[in-house]
Formats: C-alpha cells, structure tokens, sequence
C-alpha cells in the first residue's frame, strides 16, 4: 500500500488550493514553491485534486511537463473557507465600522454595517454603541438631546480587530459588602 | 419602526460604493496572469473611507490606514494584528506571516492612505505582500496617487484598474436622503440649496442632513421648508475668508 504524503494540516491543504487557483495552472513544481510543500506533498494533492474533479490535464503539454489547469465545476473551497475563519457577524461588522469612521452616531454604524449578508438594524447598532460606551471604549463626544440631536462617540479604545460583545454571566452578589465576591470567567 | 426600512439603509447603491465594489470583484475575478492590485483615489470628503468600511465589511476584508509617521516594521505589525497574528521579530519573517494569512483565509486588504506609503517609499512591501500572497490588494489614496505610483514602475504595472471617486450625484443623495431623513418630508427649494452647499461630498450632505432632521425633531414638524431652516448656515466645507483686521 502506498503511504499518503498529501500534508496532514487541512490549513496546509487549503492554503495550497488557494495558491492552485490563483495559479490557475501550474505544474507539480509551481504548486509545490507556490504553497511551499514537499514535491511529494504536492503531486499527493493534485492527484487528490484531479480525482474530484477539480483539475484537469492541459492536453497541449510539451515533453515530460503535466500542466493542470483548475476546471470551471472546482468549489471555491478557499472562499468558502475564508468565510468560515472571517465570520460575518453583526458585531463584527458594526466594530469595523467604528474602528474605519472615527467620530460617527449609531446611524452612521448602522449605515455602514448592514451589508447583504449580514443585515443590521439601527436598533442593534444604537444598543452595541451604548454598550461599548458604558464599558468605556467609545466616549461621547456630543451628548445627544432627548428630542431630535444623536450622540455623537469617538472610538477611544481600540483594542484589536475582533469585536468587544455583551456577555451574560454567572456571578455571586454579597449583600452584605455589597459587591460581587465571584463572577464566572474572570472580573470584569 | 428603524426596523421596517432595513431595507434602505445600506449604502450599496452609492456611487462610489458600487464602483469600489464593482473594483474588489474585479480584481477577485480576475484571470491567470493578471495583475491582482487596484487603486481607488479622488479628493477628501466624497466617500472613500465610507466605502472602504462598507466594502470590507462586505467582503471580510482586512483593512489598515496608514498614519504618517509608520515604518515598515510598523505597517507589517499594524497589518498582522488586523490579522489577529502574533507578529515574528524581522520584517522579513512578517511579510511571509502577512502573506499565509490572507493567502490562506483569502482575505483582500485594503489600504487606506496610502500616499504615505509613497511618500516614505514603502511601497514596495505592498508590493512584496501582493507578489506572495497573490490576494487582492487595494491602495485607496488622495487624486494624486496615481501619479506618484507612476515613479514606483514594478508596482504600478501590477495595478490592474485605477478607479476614481466621483462627487455624490442626485441618486446618492436622494438615497442618503431615504437613510438619514427617512421621517422628515423636506420640500424641494430647501433639498435644491442643501445639494448645492454639499457641493458632491457625501460628507457635508450628511451633515446637513442631519441638522435638518434634528431641527425637524426639536420642533416636531413632520414637513421642513426653507423659512423653517431660515437663517442657519449650511455645511458647505468653505474655509472662512480672512478677516481685515487693522492692526
């Protein structure tokens, strides 16, 4: 039985797709200094590649050179992938949002993060923006008005690219000193 | 009731938005052998932050704005951490992190202001990251960019479109106006001044548009005309004449 040399690291594998289909056609050897892999590992994943259909053979090839060329039916797995690892989600959008604008109201966040896959109400984004206020990481630059004039914030803590979310946790409250003696997960 | 008109309120249908995204799937899209790098430009205040937040957000895009005073070594550590990367200690061994990631999750980057990246001659790295990540990469700058990417010749052939920000038209701001105003009915002479003062610049339409619908509120009209407006200035973005002030 022949030893399977395919790279064992499914991000090792999808990283190589991802350069197969930039590629677009490439031989063993592109594939293998592309995705930075063994020969081996390479020749492993193109036949894997050709038995699902993904590849096909360019007929016009000269001498010992085998050109494969990414058929039309190939899945975009690499997209699909990125998706998985980038997830779109509400939160993720609204912080990207308030991290590119600088100054902005909770309309403006809305404006900007409700895209066609993940849709955002003005409501989602005015409790987000309140929240990051209370937890300190917006400050508010202009006080809103009870009719008409929003809070203008300022993003004053940004602390990376994945976004700050509302947790609910377990908590002990002693009413005696009047504090929590235990939340769950760490102090806030 | 925000609810309700979800379905207005996204910026897809703005000009420049389309365009930017119109440029990302391009550059997605685009053949073997084509160069994978675009480049969006025009003046401050028509939108291009705007759309560059919209699109990345569209796109899971990764996306930095460069500040004047960044090295090289800060750009690369400025773009792993948007990448959530743990950066390693050479610039070297960073541009090849830079490269795995986006290569891998197939994330495009943006870069926002990235005059500064000419200026201080860095963008060759752009150029390094493109080269062996083969990701697209967007270089979104002031109407001058262009030009100065002209000097840079290995980068500048590598841009496969150049797309310019255009000044808001009427469909833009009649879609502003449906996203900010939705409540407020403003009749026509008072819309005609605001386009005018905004002078294309989706920034200044906003503003006024904003002021209309807080004075609509404060004074609870549903309808708001000219005289209600009355003698309040317009944002119009004009720098106030200097003054003759006899010493």
């Amino acid at each position: 039985m022949t030893q399977d040399r395919s790279p064992k690291d499914a991000a090792v594998r999808e990283r190589a797709w991802c350069h197969a289909q930039a590629m677009g056609a490439f031989t063993y050897k592109d594939l293998a200094e592309a995705a930075d892999i063994s020969r081996d590992a390479a020749t492993a994943l193109v036949r894997a590649w050709e038995a699902r259909g993904s590849l096909c053979r360019r007929p016009d090839a000269l001498g010992a050179r085998i050109v494969f060329e990414v058929t039309d039916e190939a899945d975009t797995s690499c997209a699909k992938g990125a998706r998985r690892v980038r997830a779109a989600t509400p939160q993720g959008n609204m912080w990207r949002a308030i991290r590119g604008l600088g100054s902005f109201t909770y309309r403006d966040v809305a404006m900007h993060a409700n895209t066609s896959s993940v849709p955002v109400s003005e409501g989602a984004a005015r409790d987000y923006c309140r929240m990051l206020a209370n937890a300190g990481y917006l400050r508010v630059e202009r006080k809103a008005r009870p009719r008409g004039r929003l809070a203008v914030y300022r993003l004053v803590r940004d602390t990376g690219p994945r976004p700050p979310r509302e947790k609910r946790v377990r908590a002990v409250w002693d009413d005696n000193r009047g504090e929590y003696a235990y939340i769950a997960g760490g102090v806030a | 009731m925000a609810e309700t008109r979800a379905l207005y309120n996204t910026l897809a249908p703005m000009r420049n938005v389309t365009a930017f995204l119109t440029l990302m799937r391009r550059l997605e899209n685009r053949g073997h052998g084509l160069p994978g790098m675009g480049c969006f430009y025009g003046p401050s205040g028509l939108g291009k932050t705007t759309a560059s937040v919209y699109v990345a957000n569209e796109e899971q895009a990764c996306v930095v704005q460069v500040k004047s005073v960044w090295t090289q070594k800060k750009l690369c550590q400025a773009i792993l951490a948007e990448l959530g990367v743990h950066p390693a200690k050479v610039i070297g061994d960073m541009v090849d992190q830079i490269a795995e990631v986006l290569a891998r999750d197939g994330v495009p980057l943006l870069i926002d202001e990235a005059d500064f990246l000419v200026k201080k001659g860095m963008i060759e790295i752009v150029r390094d990251i493109y080269e062996s990540s083969f990701v697209p990469v967007i270089l979104i700058g002031e109407e001058l960019l262009p030009q100065k990417l002209r000097k840079w010749e290995r980068v500048h052939g590598r841009i496969l479109s150049w797309v310019a920000a255009e000044p808001a038209d009427d469909d833009d701001f009649d879609l502003l106006r449906r996203i900010r105003c939705p409540e407020v009915e403003i009749d026509e002479p008072l819309l005609a001044r605001m386009r005018r003062a905004s002078g294309g610049s989706a920034r200044r339409i906003v503003e006024n548009l904003e002021l209309a619908r807080e004075i609509a509120a404060t004074r609870n009209l549903d309808r708001l005309t000219l005289e209600d407006w009355g003698r309040r200035e317009f944002f119009t973005g004009i720098t106030p004449d200097a003054r003759r002030i006899s010493a």
